[in-house]
């Protein structure tokens, strides 16, 4: 698993992939910081988080497109696929690196949070609950995004299929006033993104956000799990 | 050291490859040879444990490639047909990346040793990206080589090298031979029968030949068809050759050096060899050769190929 997470971040630190994802999800926290608290006047960092939160949609496949689909359109899989290394070793490897990335890519965050509390705003339980629910959310995206990128060798089409699922999850929110039944209702409104997101950026620790995300990134690594094993199969 | 045991693939409704069984024994090359889509990178595939059979089974110094995969993974080394190689990698850095899926702990041995056999000592800290497609092929090899196993599995080795990176090659590929079994497929089939102790055809998806190049040329050998070299005037051996009623379809070459040629003919008679001295003696020819015509492994392929199954000899 170390192998593929090194050569991971490797390609990550040299590619154009990793340098665009870096300056424009930093970028944006800036943006959002210092429109949202510092112009505004405002020391309540859950704003910031919940800004961040919309962005990670949109931020997270270019991360995740290329981690499967690349290495089967070079062939370069024949060499992982071949190697005495488990499948979910290889996903996990590729998981962290991609982790790994986001995690680093939010660290800017820790600065603004420094800023706020230099001003004597700093709520240290909200704030640690934000940052948990960002790294859940994230891990649940990026699995998501991951697993796009296992079922095809187009990098643009793992990542409009990305966006698409998680986009779909965003939207679950809404159409649970036009199900019927209450449990079908609930349950849908359960699956929803939007309404787990909100509690974590509110600084609100709930569990069944917890549990939600944590299930969300087991399903689809196992999911991308199945699609590879069985590709050897077809 | 590789056992291949009545492997199928089947893609939906139509069979990749039925039915395929050979082996490769430890200082043995054996040619996987057959045309474009007859199951070569299938099988090869199937070995590496990059696809899985439908049926059948594959075993690597005695053990099952499912059954204990990571440790049968252990002993091949694959070069794929196109080589798996990240373009954004240095050859060094390509090589480390490798020994780290294999588990090599000795990187620096290991990639030195691996470097030498292949020759590309020289390319190191280069790109892969900017490295010639010649390179590129050794690179794989040189991956191949990595941790010294005992099984090496190549397709295509020779694609896309020069005429001097061919003999190179060959040379590579029989000095491993010496401790490790190889199982590589070719187009080139002059390749094939000049390094290879073994030829596997396949056509169709299916193994229509499993023997040694001499046997089959052997086999294939079209009876009563022989040729001389001999040392004189060919025009005298043509005229008296036609005459004495022994022999048709006579013809004739001059040879690589002066006052001499090559001749081939059928023969019916069962005393070839008393017929020949008979006219050569009296007309001053001297023999200098003679011996059956056996046909080359591309003629034998053809015939192989045009739907006739040949069976071992043994």
């Amino acid at each position: 698993m170390t192998a593929v997470w090194k050569k991971e971040l490797r390609q990550y630190r040299t590619s154009i992939i990793g340098a665009v994802f870096l300056a424009s999800y930093g970028g944006l926290i800036g943006y959002y910081f210092v429109v949202g608290n510092l112009l505004a006047m405002n020391g309540d960092i859950t704003v910031l988080f919940q800004s961040v939160y919309s962005t990670l949609i949109v931020l997270i496949p270019i991360l995740t497109m290329r981690l499967f689909a690349e290495e089967r359109k070079m062939r370069t899989d024949q060499l992982l696929f071949t190697s005495p290394v488990d499948i979910g070793m290889i996903i996990l490897g590729k998981f962290f690196a991609a982790l790994e990335m986001f995690c680093l890519g939010s660290l800017p965050i820790v600065l603004d949070v420094a800023v706020l509390a230099f001003y004597g705003c700093f709520q240290p339980l909200e704030t640690a609950g934000c940052f948990a629910g960002l790294f859940l959310a994230g891990s649940g995206l990026l699995s998501m995004g991951l697993f796009a990128s296992s079922l095809t060798e187009n990098q643009v089409v793992a990542a409009i299929v990305s966006y698409l699922m998680m986009i779909l999850l965003w939207l679950l929110d809404y159409l649970k006033y036009y199900v019927q039944g209450e449990w079908t209702a609930k349950l849908v409104g359960y699956l929803s993104f939007q309404i787990h997101f909100q509690e974590l950026s509110s600084g609100i620790f709930s569990f069944s956000a917890v549990v939600y995300f944590t299930s969300l990134t087991a399903l689809m690594l196992g999911l991308t799990c199945l699609v590879l094993e069985s590709r050897r199969w077809k | 050291m590789l056992k291949v045991c009545g492997l199928t693939k089947r893609y939906g409704d139509s069979t990749a490859i039925q039915d395929i069984s050979f082996c490769v024994k430890t200082g043995e090359i054996v040619g996987l040879i057959g045309h474009n889509g007859c199951g070569k990178s299938t099988t090869m595939n199937i070995i590496t444990g990059y696809l899985a059979a439908s049926e059948g089974r594959v075993f690597v110094d005695g053990e099952d490639h499912v059954e204990q995969a990571r440790s049968v993974r252990r002993k091949i080394g694959y070069l794929p047909e196109t080589p798996a190689l990240y373009p954004e990698m240095t050859v060094e850095e390509q090589l480390r990346f490798a020994c780290d899926l294999k588990g090599i702990r000795d990187k620096g041995d290991a990639i030195w040793r691996a470097c030498r056999r292949a020759d590309v000592q020289k390319v190191g800290g280069r790109l892969i990206r900017n490295l010639s497609k010649g390179y590129r092929q050794r690179i794989g090899l040189a991956q191949a080589f990595l941790g010294n196993p005992p099984l090496l599995i190549l397709d295509e080795p020779s694609s896309g090298l020069d005429p001097y990176q061919n003999a190179e090659m060959r040379d590579i590929l029989k000095e491993a031979a010496k401790e490790q079994a190889i199982l590589l497929s070719s187009h080139v089939l002059s390749e094939v029968a000049a390094i290879c102790n073994r030829v596997v055809v396949l056509s169709n998806g299916q193994l229509v030949a499993d023997d040694t190049p001499g046997r089959l040329r052997e086999h294939f050998r079209q009876p009563g068809l022989f040729f001389i070299v001999g040392e004189g005037r060919m025009e005298v051996f043509q005229k008296v050759a036609a005459e004495s009623g022994w022999f048709s379809d006579i013809r004739t070459e001059n040879w690589d050096r002066p006052g001499m040629f090559r001749a081939e003919f059928c023969c019916g008679e069962k005393d070839v060899a008393s017929c020949l001295i008979s006219i050569l003696g009296e007309n001053g020819i001297n023999l200098i050769q003679f011996g059956a015509v056996l046909p080359d492994l591309e003629e034998i392929y053809f015939q192989l190929t045009r739907d006739q199954r040949y069976r071992g000899m043994d």
